[in-house]
């Protein structure tokens, strides 16, 4: 299989440097410029690599492009939280969500419930404001600064109408919070007795894709043992792993 | 010169873990029609280098790696650099679903997309292909890029609609006619009640480097036709400038 190993080396180094001639390859590769040429020759026969756009050049192929998108198109978020959330309902005992955004909202897409209480607030399908509660807090505090600012302005107009969205500061200081500590905790804001710990999911390119949080008795969930906080973090870090989150970050 | 046997039988191992998910070896060897040492051999190989991975249940699948792969092999794509803030005032101002598509072998291979404001036309976006005799993007690469006499003679023609072109008698009168009028119309022939218009971006030397199209609710299209062709070779434009930069 030198074959491979030498390809595999080519593919990595033109991963790393975008483009590159065959002598440099060769270097990379430690074989003369005349083999390393007919390597090319078959690489670029099947399209991963491609030498059309500059005389003397290669680069990555169409063809990754077209293999990734159908493996992006086969990756859920919800099955690649599936195991982190079964895990973190085992850890804690407590109810496990995972949550997406749907405009200023957080949608509940997942839920699995713990042993001690049935919570009502958040079944499959509700959905509360950004504002409020464990998950919803997460994913504001983890959006993009851009679009963040759109939704405290839009959060800014409804506290004018009369809605009970905390004030400005209270959420920039929660959303600070939130970012330096990696997690939310919602106590008793949407239910009394329950509070909860949320922590967001990324994908590879490091867009936020939905929070997974987990809510229970309120001291269970605040004061362990175990340490929810710390537990929400590893699973909602293993389902941004699931979506290809790190993965080969060493190379870019 | 021919390709080198264990590239071609890697990369048949890797079309069918992407198109079918993970397989044993045993199922990848009668998909692949390869025997089955063979087959353990080639994904050692390919876990070695990090493009597969074997999981416990003992099938392989491609490794998440290929998500990173995907987006640098897209980037080092940099005659396309400008495409998306094109693509982005395309849709702002047609309120349409926008392409880019290049020719690679016998397919229109999408490597950029902006969704339209009312519906995403999700039949192609970055990854998919369409094949050369159907949709605005196929068609028109078809007619301005592809050598027509090795596609016709050699390439699978998929029929989508009724009104799919498949024949060689009716795909060559479809080439003249796109030639002269500068545009491909394609009026549902790969998803009914969605229609697109796509014009070609050219490249170095006369070459063409890609097509731009634009899809949406067919009778939209219809009516707004002309002002839609004239948004597109302005944006084809200021691709073709963009990339004669680099």
């Amino acid at each position: 299989m030198a074959i491979l190993e030498k390809s595999g080396a080519i593919i990595a180094a033109l991963e790393d440097i975008g483009e590159a001639t065959a002598q440099e390859l060769a270097d990379t590769v430690n074989e003369p410029v005349s083999s390393t040429y007919r390597l090319l020759a078959s690489l670029s026969s099947i399209g991963w690599v491609d030498s059309k756009f500059r005389r003397g050049y290669f680069r990555l192929g169409v063809r990754f492009v077209r293999i990734g998108s159908r493996l992006e198109d086969r990756l859920s978020v919800r099955d690649a939280c599936t195991a982190a959330l079964v895990s973190l309902r085992r850890d804690t005992g407590a109810t496990a969500f995972l949550c997406f955004r749907r405009g200023d909202a957080a949608v509940c897409v997942e839920r699995l419930d713990g042993r001690d209480v049935r919570s009502l607030a958040m079944r499959l399908g509700d959905s509360l404001p950004l504002y409020r509660g464990a998950a919803p807090l997460a994913i504001l505090a983890f959006l993009p600064e851009g679009e963040r600012e759109a939704v405290l302005e839009r959060f800014a107009v409804r506290r004018r109408d009369g809605e009970d969205v905390p004030g400005d500061k209270v959420l920039r200081d929660a959303i600070d919070l939130i970012r330096a500590r990696g997690y939310s905790i919602s106590d008793e804001d949407v239910t009394p007795g329950i509070g909860a710990v949320g922590a967001p999911v990324f994908n590879h390119r490091g867009e936020l894709e939905g929070a997974i949080s987990v809510s229970g008795l309120r001291n269970a969930i605040i004061l362990g043992p175990p340490d929810v906080a710390t537990l929400t973090v590893e699973a909602a870090a293993d389902a941004s792993r699931a979506l290809g989150f790190g993965e080969g970050l060493e190379n870019s | 010169m021919r390709p080198i046997k264990v590239l071609v039988n890697a990369d048949d191992v890797i079309e069918v873990l992407s198109t079918e998910g993970p397989l044993t070896p045993g199922e990848i060897a009668d998909r692949v029609q390869m025997p089955r040492p063979s087959v353990y051999r080639l994904l050692d190989g390919l876990n070695a280098i990090g493009l597969t991975e074997s999981l416990p249940d003992s099938t392989a699948r491609l490794s998440l790696r290929w998500l990173h792969l995907a987006d640098n092999a897209r980037a080092s794509m940099r005659e396309w650099s400008g495409a998306h803030s094109v693509l982005l005032d395309l849709v702002e101002r047609t309120g349409q679903t926008a392409y880019l598509s290049v020719l690679r072998n016998d397919e229109a291979v999408c490597l950029e997309w902006e969704q339209g404001r009312g519906i995403g036309v999700l039949v192609l976006k970055p990854g998919r292909s369409l094949p050369l005799n159907a949709g605005a993007a196929g068609r028109t690469l078809l007619a301005f890029g592809a050598d027509v006499d090795t596609f016709l003679a050699s390439s699978p023609r998929t029929r989508f609609t009724a009104k799919t072109l498949t024949s060689g008698e009716e795909l060559r009168a479809d080439v003249d006619k796109t030639r002269g009028r500068g545009y491909v119309i394609s009026d549902e022939d790969v998803t009914e009640g969605i229609a697109a218009l796509g014009v070609p971006v050219k490249g170095r030397a006369g070459t063409i480097a890609g097509a731009l199209s634009l899809a949406g609710l067919a009778s939209e299209i219809r009516t707004k036709q002309d002002a839609l062709v004239g948004e597109l070779r302005r944006a084809a434009e200021a691709l073709e400038t963009t990339a004669a930069r680099v």
